[in-house]
């Protein structure tokens, strides 16, 4: 078995090492893709997603920092966000430990629920536990509805300089510094050891003997169901009575050594934590959509609004993101772009209007369109029985600030 | 010899049955019989081990596979339930026809080493998480207690009542043995979080959200607070009641030994 | 057929040494199980080694080029083995039960439990690595569709695996062994549709997990479809029953003649 192992890992370790080879500088998504394009549209707008550093070793400390707004286009029959939500990470299983995540400043180690049409700013700081290459996603599990999912970035987790084992250190309450890694596995074991010998020396009384399964049977048929019990005997009862007792006494005794040994214990602890929501910055512009077509072709999104600037200063329509697509305006320049960061089309954003005066009201046309519409399979918005979208638009004042609210509607398509 | 002949058996079959019994004064007989006793015995359990991780997985798995999902309230419920029904049929069969009081002990016994070593090779191997976290819980003394009231009263009933009852209220204090360590308390955060909660919040798991598990909540009516002995209780019913019911259905499992002309 | 020496085989009484008569008698269980642990292991690093790198997207080109031509390869030969052998068995059945001399109907006893063997450790290898590699790759990764690399493996191969060596199973035995020939062993037959049906039952667990059940709950009544068509296992009890009944007479039968010098 150890040699199978062992022959497991070797093999293991040079097809991982092929794979990551051929893999090198790709884009996996990690199951938002299969997600319907409306709905991964109305759901959840993730900005400023910022995954820090990029290139670490094993023990070494990874920052996640980001906003989120909760769409108020959110489809009706889905489950709501505004019911429970947990924060989450995307990795394959727990290649990072998560040391501390909060959402608005309030701590996020149970679930909460996020009301429609509001801001979140979250923080995710995690420590890397197993060396690889990981897309790591900001995720919200939001209940009874499934994952919603953040653009990944990739982070390499290098081997630590040391072959030191991986520790995980806390200390409990009572004052006991543990860690967590191996915390009470001798315990475990040994009490699992105890138990799978009890079940083994029970079975082996009752199968280590001469006459077992065609001679008891024959004997049985033979004696009829009355008297079938002919065939325990008096050790078969003393031997079960000893199993009982000693059974019940270990149990007992196993509790009772427990108690003693660890005399503060307390319940899991679960139930909602409250967070409060930031509103969305008025950015005074009013927002009212027209018409929105989707171009499958061209692929690209376009939409008419009617725009009215109640701002005192100039504003300028800088980007436009859905479905964790940044379409960025190159004409307005603003809005950093992250190391790592994916999914991002630097000259998507086209519009009609550049700048829109206090005061003014004036139609706009914004064409958002890349190839990361392909890529991020968006095309399926026609297959979708719910044909609307949403998503933010970000623009900027005179003096550069950032202001972003959220849009949406009907989409036609447009096959020609 | 005389009951053989009430129950209406015609002369040829009588003969056989005489001829049968006969064979187990024969060392070549016993021979082969003693063969056939061990490869039935691989056949049954490797198919058991199927089975009860089937059953269990799929009715009881997320319990098992988390130390925090390990509750006070459902979990004592739900694992011995999903096991008892398992059992009870097989107990059934194996008792009636060949008197050994074995099932429960085996079944308990098969699913421990099968879950260590699933637990190892998917959840500790593949996924990473440590063992500390997804260690299996354990079953077989109850199975052991199951198996001893059937050998000892040798009575169906009487251990669905004594075992039966035993299996559901035990699951806890067996199980705490090694459980407790990750019921102590630690704070994080400014927050008050078991062990076990603190390591369900650390090793990220993506899609098992802390609010999926299905664990105790607190209630105002908790008439002082005595949740693991009223669950043990309850527990107990229903392993009696669910253990009976299975029974039966094993009784009329085990009357279908029978051939049919055609496929219906 | 029916007329070959089979006393070694069905007696046991060959002249070789214990561990040597043991391994004689037991080539083909052995034979088999270390095919088939064979195949378990040679998919198990497959999984381990690229479950995890390449295949947690569907839609990506690594996916279609690591995880669909397995699935393909595995639907294809499980699918001819099954109607291939199956064909085969079906083709060359014993036509003549009284044909068939008794020690050779004790060897092919002998023989259903080899095969049974073979199925029985196929069943191990699912329990041990198939089942819950499924739960651990869904609790900790997005479902993003119904060919995910853990159901490639035990949706795809394992479970419909031991469909595929049950079906023939099922038919040598109801053509060769006289006891199961002109009529249907119950159990056999409710063992062989209850672990067949479990391959319909994605239908229902697919349709539902995109439909009304979004969360990776392993014990959610969603799931409890697969848990009622494993009790089908129940019915192994009344089946070894009826081989346990047919064997104690053969044997008895083929060893009076040494009950009569011994006597």
């Amino acid at each position: 078995m150890n040699k199978l192992i062992a022959g497991k890992k070797w093999l293991g370790s040079v097809m991982a090492g092929l794979v990551l080879v051929i893999l090198a500088g790709d884009a996996l998504a990690h199951g938002e893709r299969a997600q319907l394009a409306s709905m991964r549209m109305r759901t959840v707008h993730w900005f400023d997603t910022k995954v820090e550093p990029l290139n670490i070793k094993v023990g070494d400390i990874v920052t996640v920092t980001g906003k989120l707004v909760t769409s108020e286009w959110w489809p009706k029959h889905m489950p709501s966000i505004d019911e429970t939500v947990f924060l989450n990470m995307g990795v394959p299983g727990p290649t990072f430990l998560r040391l501390h995540s909060e959402v608005n400043g309030v701590p996020m180690m149970r679930s909460t629920a996020f009301p429609l049409g509001k801001v979140y700013e979250y923080k995710t700081v995690m420590r890397a536990r197993v060396a690889g290459r990981y897309h790591v996603h900001p995720i919200l599990n939001v209940k009874d509805s499934g994952s919603l999912v953040d653009k990944g970035t990739w982070v390499e987790v290098a081997e630590a300089d040391t072959d030191a084992p991986f520790v995980n250190e806390v200390t409990t309450l009572p004052g006991e510094t543990i860690d967590l890694e191996t915390y009470a596995l001798k315990g475990v074991y040994t009490w699992h050891l105890i138990w799978i010998a009890m079940g083994v020396a029970y079975l082996l009384y009752w199968l280590l003997r001469k006459e077992l399964f065609i001679p008891r049977f024959i004997r049985i048929r033979e004696l009829g169901a009355d008297r079938a019990n002919e065939l325990l005997t008096k050790k078969d009862f003393v031997v079960s009575s000893v199993f009982f007792t000693v059974t019940l006494a270990v149990v007992l005794a196993g509790y009772l050594w427990a108690e003693n040994k660890y005399p503060i214990t307390i319940p899991l602890q679960t139930g909602l934590v409250e967070v409060e929501p930031i509103e969305i910055p008025k950015g005074g512009l009013a927002v009212e959509v027209d018409h929105a077509t989707y171009d499958l072709a061209g692929r690209s999104l376009s939409m008419k609004f009617q725009m009215t600037n109640n701002n005192d200063s100039p504003l300028r329509i800088g980007e436009f993101l859905t479905a964790n697509i940044r379409f960025l305006n190159p004409n307005v320049d603003e809005g950093e772009i992250y190391e790592g960061e994916e999914m991002v089309s630097t000259d998507g954003l086209t519009a009609s209007v550049d700048t829109i005066q206090p005061g003014q009201t004036v139609a706009v046309e914004l064409v958002a369109s890349d190839a990361l519409w392909e890529q991020y399979r968006m095309t399926g918005l026609i297959h979708d029985p719910d044909s609307r979208f949403a998503g933010m638009i970000f623009y900027y004042d005179e003096n550069g600030q950032r202001y972003f609210q959220e849009v949406g509607g009907a989409v036609l398509p447009n096959f020609f | 010899m005389s009951e053989i002949q009430e129950n209406g058996l015609g002369a040829v079959e009588t003969k056989a049955r005489l001829l049968d019994l006969k064979s187990l004064d024969s060392p070549k007989a016993m021979k082969l019989y003693r063969r056939f006793d061990g490869i039935i015995i691989l056949i049954l359990f490797m198919f058991l081990i199927l089975g009860v991780q089937i059953q269990f997985t799929l009715t009881a798995g997320d319990w098992d596979y988390w130390i925090d999902w390990r509750d006070r309230r459902w979990w004592p419920l739900v694992a011995p339930f999903s096991l008892l029904l398992f059992i009870a049929p097989f107990t059934y069969g194996i008792w009636a026809r060949v008197r050994l009081p074995i099932m429960a002990t085996a079944v308990t016994l098969l699913l421990c080493l099968v879950s260590w070593l699933s637990r190892y090779l998917n959840f500790h191997e593949f996924t990473h998480f440590p063992l500390s976290f997804v260690f299996p819980s354990t079953y077989i003394g109850l199975g052991i207690l199951l198996d001893c009231a059937l050998a000892i009263s040798r009575s169906l009933l009487v251990s669905s009542l004594v075992g039966g009852g035993l299996f559901g209220a035990l699951v806890y204090p067996i199980n705490w043995s090694f459980m407790a360590p990750y019921k102590v308390p630690v704070e994080f955060n400014g927050m008050l979080m078991s062990v076990a909660d603190l390591m369900g919040y650390q090793y990220i798991r993506t899609t098992t959200p802390e609010y999926l598990r299905i664990i105790e909540e607190s209630t105002l009516r908790t008439f002082g607070g005595s949740v693991t002995p009223l669950t043990a209780v309850f527990s107990a019913l229903c392993g009696m009641v669910i253990y009976m019911i299975f029974l039966w259905v094993g009784s009329w499992i085990n009357g279908l030994d029978k051939y049919t002309k055609r496929i219906v | 057929m029916a007329l070959e020496n089979t006393q070694p085989v069905a007696l046991d009484a060959g002249n070789d040494s214990k561990l040597a008569g043991h391994f004689k008698r037991n080539r083909f269980a052995y034979t088999f199980s270390a095919i088939i642990i064979a195949v378990g292991a040679a998919l198990r690093i497959y999984l381990d080694t690229m479950g995890f790198t390449v295949g947690t997207d569907y839609y990506s080109d690594e996916f279609q080029k690591y995880w669909m031509p397995v699935l393909y390869g595995e639907l294809i030969i499980l699918g001819s083995f099954t109607i291939g052998l199956s064909t085969y068995l079906w083709m060359t059945r014993e036509t003549d039960a009284s044909s068939i001399s008794k020690e050779l109907e004790l060897s092919r006893y002998w023989k259903l439990l080899s095969i049974f063997t073979v199925m029985a450790v196929w069943a191990g290898c699912i329990a041990s690595n198939a089942v819950e590699s499924d739960a651990a790759w869904h609790q900790v990764t997005i479902r993003d569709t119904d060919f995910t690399p853990t159901h490639i493996i035990i949706f795809y191969f394992a479970l419909p695996a031991l469909t595929a060596m049950l079906i023939p199973a099922f038919i040598w035995t109801h053509t060769r062994i006289p006891a199961f020939m002109n009529k249907i062993s119950l159990p056999f037959l409710a063992v062989v549709c209850g672990i067949l049906m479990i391959m319909p039952n994605y239908g229902f667990n697919e349709w539902g997990h995109t439909f009304f059940y979004a969360e990776e709950l392993f014990a959610a009544p969603i799931h409890w479809g697969f848990v009622f068509l494993g009790w089908s296992l129940f019915f192994l009890i009344p089946l070894a029953m009826q081989i346990i009944g047919q064997m104690a007479r053969l044997i008895a039968e083929t060893t009076t003649e040494d009950l009569g010098q011994s006597a």
